[in-house]
């Protein structure tokens, strides 16, 4: 009797709310996933699990899973690690097409691509780059194809291709090209998905929501990364002799950008905690009309059939800065007219710090039919309805051309003593994350998802060819290497000081947006500095609250922010010291590209968080991979 | 009592000290303890694998599926469509107004009217013969858009 109430009394209990306690620290059912638990002597506090790869790719996007399954299929056993899982990537985001020279639509030659992409670099890209670049783009496409992305095709059952922005025939000279590849609206979502089938097929072996933490350095070739697993809170070491680095840009260090939430620069705060430097971050593009707050870009047709921007004094601004062109002048002038207006207070909002884009004085009936689609989008992103009222807009930030810089394999360089490049053992870069340098000053439109496809595999091809699979790890690390970044996260998760992770992040957005953004002077970019290095300053002051290691979010976004602030003043700091325009850098005050003192990248070091930046440069590589196959682009001025 | 471990007299506390008062009056507690134990490890929802969430109070989930038999019944769905037709009707009438009414009775954007339009019909567009292209040509206005948002330019 007594046992059948007390049954009772256990099931009328309070209900457990999981069930999967019992989730082991191993991933998958496959023995050979199976880490090792590390000598208790490396953090007590910790539970670490040690991992030995043939390789190990950081980021799950178009480049890594490509670069992954490259690897794979060369017999390499290859780990994978993203904090997302691989298809939410923000890959999936690109409804752009991607560029090749496939001469479908007409006759077409990847050296005039190749010219475009130097034009369109404004002279600071790498000509062998970007020769090896276009040149494989063809092939990068078919071999897409046969992965099973579903191109939009001709009616003779060719890849369809358009005619896109800065595309052109004969050198600059035959007119506009038709060379963009696209999979109607959603390109980049069927890339991301067909790569990540890839994945599944040459059995990557995948780490998801692990959060990657810090390179593994050891005389200084890289051996591997350490991670965080989210859900269980176990430390992951991964032990491995090629490290790839493919974790996107970081564009949430703007109040305003396109780029997801997660595009907080891991990768490149990595590479500059490993001593490493970091090329041509002050090359950030710009787009001048994004929704205020959700970063939603609205496209220029609104300004082409009509549309208008005012000012807190609902005055039509660009009438004054560009007199002729008015609205309609090119994407700089524009995104510059905006920042100048918002910085002499005339801007709109409670904090003065916006734009409105006034459409209502055009016909409901011409907005249905010529701008489709346009009432949707404001409705949606910033709440209004076009007919009756403004949208807020504001420049906003899309793609960012810096990063960790490599050769043309993606193999990850520096710089000796004597300036001349250096390879660094080990790790590798691609995508976004990496500056190789193919977009140079400035990026063409559907370039980056090429990038994407041609340095991810370029980073297989060069692993493929130099190194042989199921090596052996001979070399003897300390056991206790990567401590300093698990005391980095003991630090931070136990932080108990003034300002909350989202404040500080708040600050630093604003003062990126309003310092560093498109309007760029020494004045204001001094201020920038000063600003941000206060921000980074105040870091040491941050406050968590979550002191737990399972689902730890308010953690993540912490370490995410630190890496944020390590890319944002190193933007800042290179933009102050490069005194010329050149692509997508436009200083008010050195209004002129200026090739014989700055034709030469930036690098930017800072070896540990909230150090004082150090800038070095590095010169620009004019040549080509061969001369008898395609000869370099010799510099004249960029004009269209 | 002390042979349980402190796993399950974690879970189990609470339980105890609404049994107390019984467990004085029947002086069972050593009958008692073994079949407990059996009784933990085997309802212990942290033990079980089973696929989906763990099961509610039995009450509680009785009453669960009981609802949900009810949602899955035929009558059920047709009063559901009935009377997702009715509403699609009434907003098809404010659709004929000549002044767009954007909000809807909750507030948000009504979507009748936000609806993209497809420029054709079909796989192939018959301007430019793209088979499986966008319904919506993205370079109408030189940058890649949809909706009028951009995602590269």
């Amino acid at each position: 009797m007594f046992s059948l109430r007390n049954k009772s009394l256990i099931k009328s209990s309070n209900r457990f709310f999981s069930s999967s306690l019992i989730r082991s620290q191993v991933i998958g059912n496959q023995t050979e996933l199976n880490g090792k638990n590390a000598s208790i002597a490396m953090a007590k506090d910790y539970h670490i699990i040690d991992h030995e790869y043939d390789c190990v790719v950081v980021g799950a996007g178009g480049a890594g899973l490509r670069a992954a399954f490259g690897l794979a299929e060369a017999g390499f056993k290859t780990a994978c690690i993203s904090k997302l899982f691989p298809t939410r990537s923000h890959t999936v985001a690109a409804q752009g097409g991607i560029n090749a020279a496939l001469g479908n639509m007409h006759k077409d030659d990847w050296h005039w691509h190749m010219y475009d992409t130097v034009k369109g670099s404004d002279w600071l890209g790498d000509q062998d780059a970007i020769h090896y670049m276009t040149r494989e783009a063809p092939k990068s496409i078919i071999e897409l194809e046969h992965f099973g992305v579903p191109f939009s095709r001709t009616d003779s059952g060719r890849i369809y291709q358009r005619a896109f922005g800065g595309q052109s025939k004969e050198f600059g000279k035959g007119g506009q090209a038709y060379r963009t590849c696209a999979v109607a609206d959603r390109t980049g979502h069927a890339l991301l998905h067909t790569l990540y089938g890839q994945a599944l097929r040459h059995n990557t072996h995948f780490f998801i929501e692990f959060f990657a933490m810090d390179l593994l350095m050891h005389d200084g070739k890289c051996v591997g990364v350490i991670a965080y697993n989210e859900e269980d809170g176990t430390l992951h070491r991964f032990r491995a002799h090629n490290t790839v680095l493919a974790t996107g840009g970081y564009g949430r260090a703007y109040f305003s950008c396109t780029s997801a939430h997660t595009c907080t620069g891991d990768g490149y705060a990595m590479v500059a905690r490993a001593g490493l430097p970091l090329q041509d971050l002050e090359f950030i593009q710009f787009h001048p009309s994004g929704i205020y707050g959700s970063g939603c870009l609205i496209t220029e047709g609104a300004r082409g059939e009509g549309g208008y921007l005012i000012n807190s004094e609902g005055e039509r601004f660009m009438e004054r800065y560009a007199p002729t062109a008015k609205d309609l002048a090119c994407r700089d002038v524009v995104s510059r007219a905006i920042t100048m207006e918002i910085n002499e207070g005339r801007g709109v909002g409670p904090e003065k710090d916006h734009m409105f884009l006034q459409l209502s004085h055009i016909p409901a009936a011409v907005l249905k039919e010529r701008l489709p689609g346009i009432s949707e989008t404001a409705a949606i992103f910033a709440g209004v309805d076009v007919t009756k009222e403004p949208i807020p807009i504001l420049p906003t930030v899309h793609y960012n051309m810096g990063g960790i810089p490599t050769k043309w394999t993606g193999e990850v360089i520096t710089v000796d003593e004597n300036g001349k490049d250096k390879i660094v053992e080990g790790l590798y870069a691609c995508g976004e994350a990496a500056c190789a340098s193919v977009h140079g000053a400035n990026r063409l439109g559907a370039n980056s998802l090429l990038d994407l496809v041609v340095f991810g595999r370029a980073v297989s091809h060069t692993i493929a060819g130099t190194k042989t699979p199921n090596t052996p790890h001979t070399t003897q690390l300390p056991t206790n290497i990567g401590h300093e970044s698990v005391a980095n996260l003991d630090k931070l998760r136990t932080a108990e000081g003034t300002k909350s992770t989202a404040d500080i992040r708040l600050a630093m957005q604003k003062t990126m947006q309003k310092h560093v953004s498109v309007f760029r002077t020494n004045d204001s970019l001094e201020q920038g500095v000063k600003e941000i290095g206060e921000i980074d300053s105040s870091f040491k002051h941050v406050k968590t609250t979550d002191r737990s290691m399972i689902w730890n979010s308010d953690l993540v976004e912490t370490m995410e922010l630190q890496n944020l602030l390590t890319c944002a003043t190193q933007t800042a700091e290179s933009a102050l010291v490069r005194k010329e325009s050149r692509g997508a850098h436009a200083r008010e005050d050195f209004p002129e590209r200026d090739d014989v003192n700055w034709m030469k990248h930036t690098l930017s070091w800072q070896k540990n968080f909230g150090d004082k930046v150090d800038l070095k440069y590095r010169s620009v590589i004019a040549t080509t991979l061969d001369e008898k196959e395609c000869k370099p682009v010799p510099p004249t001025i960029r004009a269209y | 009592m002390r042979s349980i471990t402190t796993f399950s007299k974690y879970f189990i506390s609470k339980r105890f000290i609404s049994l107390s008062a019984r467990q004085l009056k029947d002086d069972s507690s050593k009958k008692f303890q073994p079949s407990f134990l059996s009784e933990n490890s085997k309802k212990n929802p942290f033990m079980t694998h089973t696929v989906g969430p763990p099961k509610l109070p039995e009450e509680e989930q009785e009453e669960f599926e009981r609802l949900q038999k009810i949602a899955n019944s035929q009558a059920s769905i047709e009063e559901y469509n009935a009377q997702a037709n009715a509403e699609s009707n009434s907003s098809k009438q404010a659709s004929d107004d000549s002044t767009p009414n954007l909000k809807n009775d909750i507030g948000a954007f009504s979507p009748e009217y936000l609806k993209t339009i497809p420029e054709f019909q079909g796989e192939t567009n018959p301007a430019t013969g793209e088979v499986g292209g966008p319904k919506q040509e993205p370079l109408r206005h030189g940058d890649w858009a949809y909706n009028g948002r951009v995602t590269d330019f």
